[in-house]
């Protein structure tokens, strides 16, 4: 009787992951579909699915140009000058005009850090709007 | 300039060096984690790397007109930042942060290589 209980348990338990997994499955393909579709000749895929508000042109080309500015100068860039632009612009980027908390504004301020530095390393990021967009998203 | 540079970091309080912790074989502290009463080091992925590579590299990029004052300023919203998003205690995480910065100023002097991208930056620092 033992050993039934004990087959029966191991048993149970792939069955409720199997249902899991599918279930998770079928959500992420029907969610992913549209970018598997337009993305089937390219070699790397995004696996962030499709980008929120914040992706959209309207809020990341200033985003762009203000880093294209920065990157542009070099180890001359003025950091200060270039955060206080970033800040400037989240209220009517992120919150209709009313100032963002803290936590987002570090967040940005990480992210635009984060892209200085890698186009050190990787100038061509900053070639086009297109180049930077994809550097920080994955293709689109 | 660089050795004034180095001098006036070293004479701030930021040859801490010996007394910082050293992680354990095995049990490498992740970043923001703070061992003893110390910060551990920065992770990679930690946005906190970049911003000192960036200033880092603003100071080079200054010469004879780098404004000591603004940079240790900086440096240390730096660590204040990085102690409030690890939820550390903030002396130790600026202390880290002014350590490392030093480091990576003096190990840039012999090799400025260092500084020309985030990766070789982060592997000058010993970033996971």
């Amino acid at each position: 009787m033992n050993r039934y209980i004990l087959l029966a348990i191991p048993a149970l338990a792939l069955s409720v992951a199997g249902v899991a997994h599918v279930t998770n499955a079928d959500a992420q393909s029907a969610h992913l579909a549209p970018q598997a579709d337009k993305q089937a000749g390219d070699k790397t895929a995004s696996l962030q699915g499709p980008q929120g508000a914040f992706a959209d042109k309207s809020v990341m080309m200033p985003f762009y140009q203000i880093l294209l500015e920065a990157h542009n100068q070099g180890e001359k860039a003025d950091l200060a000058a270039m955060e206080a632009k970033v800040k400037a612009m989240l209220p009517a980027a992120f919150n209709g005009g009313k100032p963002v908390g803290k936590a987002m504004e570090d967040h940005v301020l990480g992210v635009a850090h984060q892209a200085l530095a890698l186009g050190v390393g990787n100038p061509k990021m900053f070639a086009s709007y297109e180049a930077f967009m994809t550097t920080m998203m994955g293709p689109q | 300039m660089r050795i004034v540079v180095a001098a006036v970091l070293a004479a701030t309080g930021l040859m801490v060096g010996a007394a910082v912790a050293e992680p354990q074989h095995g049990t490498a502290p992740k970043a923001g984690r703070v061992v003893g009463d110390k910060a551990a080091p920065l992770d990679r992925a930690d946005p906190h790397v970049a911003q000192l590579f960036n200033l880092l590299r603003q100071a080079r990029g200054q010469g004879d007109k780098l404004d000591m004052a603004k940079l240790q300023a900086a440096l240390k919203d730096v660590g204040r930042a990085h102690a409030i998003e690890y939820e550390i205690d903030q002396a130790a995480s600026e202390e880290m942060i002014m350590q490392t910065a030093h480091n990576a100023w003096m190990a840039a002097q012999g090799h400025p290589e260092n500084l020309n991208s985030l990766d070789a930056f982060n592997k000058s620092i010993g970033a996971k």
